[in-house]
């Protein structure tokens, strides 16, 4: 607890510096919030460019309103939710575009020749990434800032906008619908998997 | 049998919930289809807490400070384009106002409303004077700018002209087609 604190305590003077125009301070702030911002980006966004798009548009959205940052807040939870509020815009607009992203780089870097471990772990996180996908993105939105960003149900609240109470129920209903969808996944590859053993 | 499946959740987190732990624990034992879902849930939650924190390429930081830096340098240039659009304004009503003044003589003619037939003679005279004026403009400018130049420059310069003008031909005026026989 003495340690965040002491962290909080240098965070809000790095935002200090950096509104009365230092930039290095501001520097020191990129570095020390860009995983969970990219993190943040590439859960919701499913892919790494516009995860590194919108994780820069993230901070540059900061700087500009930095200003408006009530230092009462934690910094986090606010440039999460810039973060948050980027990303869920970034896949509205997306339904009016294609995305070439899916269909030109598909499996392209698996070569055949990993060892069996990291193609276990690819799959995994591919999973992971097709079962976020389904997901409506203001459940996404809970799942990833409640699992990755380590945040309670009252600070992801503070970040959207709702009620402790409500980010409970959506969390809760998320791993639901998850669950119910690693079910059915599961089921579908062991069917596979019985049907490629009868026809040996 | 009641079904306790909406204090599942409350209980995975490790929640406070009192009694009900117990009285949830005892039909988790009887219940195969709560069970199923507390261990489906506790499958997400562990599949998901164990996946990784992606982390951009290295030098994040450099290409957020870059754009950033790119972004202000826009700004200023926007905030200087006022006054670089004030600027050409003024430059351009002076080239005006010097083209009224040689407008001027006719514009007299304007103000006096003649008969139809007069104002259609007014202007077929207006259209004699004024190409008259821009001729002798014209030869004026060109009378100008020989005498400004240095001798030795006059050749150079006229076939600098000359380039110029084949070049505009080139590019402007369309190509005859090709006859065909």
């Amino acid at each position: 607890m003495a340690f965040e604190e002491a962290r909080d305590e240098e965070e809000s003077g790095w935002v200090r510096e950096a509104l009365a125009g230092d930039k290095e301070a501001f520097a020191r702030l990129v570095e020390s919030h860009q995983r969970a911002v990219y993190n943040l980006a590439y859960r919701m966004l499913g892919n790494a460019s516009d995860a590194e798009d919108a994780a820069q548009e993230t901070f540059l959205r900061a700087y500009s309103r930095l200003r408006s940052y009530d230092p009462a807040r934690k910094f986090s939870s606010w440039l999460l939710a810039i973060a948050a509020h980027h990303s869920i815009d970034r896949l509205r607009r997306r339904r009016w575009t294609i995305s070439w992203e899916g269909i030109s780089l598909g499996r392209q870097f698996s070569t055949g020749r990993e060892p069996e471990r990291e193609i276990e772990q690819k799959e995994e996180r591919e999973e992971i990434r097709r079962l976020l996908e389904r997901l409506p993105p203001d459940y996404r939105l809970v799942v990833i800032l409640y699992y990755w960003n380590d945040l309670s149900c009252r600070e992801i609240g503070e970040v959207m906008g709702l009620g402790e109470g409500a980010v409970k129920s959506r969390l809760h209903r998320a791993r639901r619908v998850l669950a119910q969808m690693l079910r059915e996944e599961r089921e579908v590859t062991s069917h596979r998997s019985t049907m490629a053993v009868g026809e040996l | 049998m009641e079904h306790r499946g909406e204090l599942i959740p409350a209980y995975l987190d490790g929640e406070p919930i009192g009694e009900e732990k117990e009285r949830l624990e005892e039909h988790l034992v009887v219940c195969a289809q709560c069970r199923e879902e507390l261990n489906a849930l506790e499958e997400v939650g562990l599949l998901l807490s164990e996946a990784p924190l992606f982390s951009p390429q290295p030098g994040f930081t450099a290409r957020v400070m870059a754009r950033l830096a790119q972004r202000e340098a826009r700004r200023r240039l926007t905030r200087v384009a006022p006054a670089l659009v004030a600027v050409s304004l003024i430059l351009t009503s002076l080239a005006f106002l010097s083209l009224l003044g040689l407008l001027a003589p006719w514009w007299s003619s304007l103000a006096a409303p003649a008969t139809l037939i007069d104002l259609g003679f007014d202007l077929s005279l207006r259209f004699v004077q004024t190409s008259n004026t821009l001729a002798q403009a014209c030869s004026f400018l060109l009378g100008a700018t020989l005498k400004a130049l240095p001798p030795g420059l006059l050749l150079p310069y006229s076939f600098l002209m000359l380039g110029l003008m084949i070049v505009w031909a080139r590019l402007v005026i369309p190509a005859p087609l090709p006859l065909k026989d």
